[in-house]
């Protein structure tokens, strides 16, 4: 099964990985440790590195920038982060950190995701397919 | 969004890569609240500085924008360190703490920030009425608006650092004279009225104006020339209880005249609820007695020395925390000197809320509402607040 996305590029570039779908919303300072690159849910620690991450948004202290841009510097960073809602703590730590960020038009990405196994972000396209 | 050409050769990377990448972050962020330009500022004022709280992230990012040759653009400041940069060991800090927040500090200074360490950037500079700032450290934000009629956001500690870089911030919410307009007043009772000459009781006005508005800009009375230490103490109780930025305080607030004609929706704040609160804090057994939340000024710190002289030496630590600028003036007037022999540290360049040396310690008591907002959360330590009359009070009891 294969289902395609509108979503509004923030930072530009593409991506082709595992999904990993988290239902709340990521609050970096505590929820990410950028040093193993784990994001901790209530279902466990999840790895970060290399995967298509979608949440709904990022709430919490602004030093969640510096935390989004810490998993670049040790090269545990996702492969793209896709959001239903994009503000500036995000925003900053993925321009910083160089990874593609998209925000979905008009769905709830979070709930779309879910049942899906791979995503691949196309850019220029703007889309996001999800695959099972 | 619209740029001009030296922004746009900004973004093109012909000023180098930091100031690309800033301006990128900028751009981004900017196009996603909606603006639809960037705005000039003249001083940009970071916070997040504390290994404590930005940690390794945050160090990392730091050095590596100083290595790439970032500089800053305008007049540029940053928030309270961890540590006191000459009496840290006194403090009971750690050396590597110590080591790795000088490894941040002096990565802003070679970007060519000024050493301020202190939340209270106005006292070093003072804005001027519609001068266009980027600063993070929601009390100061509330004095620029409020006090100044300076116009900021609340910016996040990374998000000034790119206006910093950049000397640019998005143009939008406080910067728009259609959002610098009162959204709620604020109704006080004659009991709230007569007390509010008290710094702790215009703080604890502003705790409850911020937990009952939460954001938004109210309209409010503190009295007839309320003191300057009375609007520090409010706006900064407001800034951490909720997200106020601004608030339009009668006889203060350029423009306040023209505010208060507007028809609002009304908030009331009693004494009762006020009384509730101050009965609630428990100032008997405390090991710690804090001033200088935000950073202490003369007045404040005249006040500890004049209720120390007459209490006599505590039988508990006394810290008061200002910045270099304030530290200077009290020291060429021989106060720090008087405060240090009657057994109170005068430290500078950090703060207890976001030092480490503070969690030694089990029950503080200080005159501010911020801290008593922010000690619990950062630390877990219990706080109380005392009324400065009751001062010598505290100092007084003996264990």
């Amino acid at each position: 099964m294969q289902k395609t996305l509108k979503v509004k590029v923030i930072v530009e570039g593409n991506a082709d990985g595992d999904l990993l779908v988290c239902r709340d919303p990521v609050s970096p300072l505590g929820d990410i440790d950028p040093v193993r690159g784990v994001l901790k849910t209530k279902e466990g620690e999840q790895n970060l590195k290399g995967k298509v991450l979608v949440f709904p948004f990022m709430r919490g202290s602004t030093v969640g920038s510096y935390v989004v841009y810490a998993l670049k510097h040790y090269r545990k960073e996702p492969a793209a982060i896709i959001v239903s809602r994009a503000e500036p703590i995000l925003i900053t730590g993925c321009v910083l950190a160089g990874i593609p960020l998209a925000e979905t038009v008009g769905s709830n990405v979070v709930e779309e995701a879910m049942g899906f196994r791979k995503a691949r972000l196309v850019s220029v396209k703007k889309i996001l397919v999800l695959e099972s | 969004m619209y740029l001009t050409r030296e922004e746009e050769r900004m973004l093109q990377g012909e000023y180098g890569p930091a100031v690309e990448k800033a301006m990128r972050v900028l751009v981004k962020t900017c196009e996603c609240m909606g603006g639809e330009r960037l705005t000039r500022v003249t001083h940009a004022h970071v916070s997040g500085v504390s290994y404590l709280t930005i940690g390794e992230p945050g160090r990392t990012l730091i050095r590596e924008l100083a290595e790439m040759g970032a500089r800053a653009r305008v007049f540029s400041t940053i928030n309270p360190t961890g540590i006191d940069v000459e009496k840290w060991e006194l403090m009971g800090i750690p050396r590597d703490f110590a080591e790795k927040q000088l490894d941040i500090t002096r990565a802003f200074s070679k970007m060519g920030f000024t050493e301020s360490m202190t939340c209270t950037p106005y006292f070093l500079r003072p804005p001027c009425e519609e001068e266009s700032l980027a600063w993070g450290e929601s009390s100061a934000v509330g004095m620029a608006n409020s006090y100044y009629g300076a116009k900021t956001n609340r910016e996040g500690g990374p998000m000034a650092l790119m206006s910093a870089i950049t000397g640019r911030t998005c143009f939008c919410g406080l910067h728009l004279t259609e959002n610098r307009r009162p959204t709620v007043r604020i109704v006080l009772d004659d009991q709230v009225r007569a007390r509010l000459g008290d710094p702790v009781i215009a703080g604890l006005l502003g705790y409850l104006v911020g937990v009952k508005v939460g954001s938004g800009v109210p309209y409010v009375d503190l009295g007839e020339n309320p003191s300057f230490d009375s609007i520090k103490s409010y706006t900064a109780a407001a800034g951490a209880s909720g997200s106020i930025a601004m608030s339009f305080i009668k006889g203060v607030t350029p423009g306040y005249k023209k505010a208060v004609r507007e028809k609002l929706e009304r908030i009331h704040v009693g004494w009762d609820e006020m009384r509730d609160l101050l009965s609630e804090q428990d100032y008997s057994s405390p090991d710690l007695l804090y001033v200088g939340c935000p950073h202490a000024s003369l007045e404040e710190i005249i006040h500890v020395w004049r209720t120390l002289k007459e209490s006599g030496e505590a039988s508990f630590e006394v810290w008061v925390s200002t910045s270099r600028k304030i530290y200077s003036d009290a020291e060429r007037m021989g106060l720090v000197e008087k405060l240090e022999s009657l057994g109170a540290l005068v430290i500078r360049d950090t703060c207890p809320i976001v030092t480490p040396a503070v969690r030694r310690f089990k029950h503080v008591v200080t005159t501010s509402w911020k801290a008593y907002f922010y000690l619990p959360r950062m630390h877990g330590i219990e706080v109380s607040v005392v009324e400065n009359r009751n001062l010598g009070e505290v100092l007084c009891r003996k264990r």
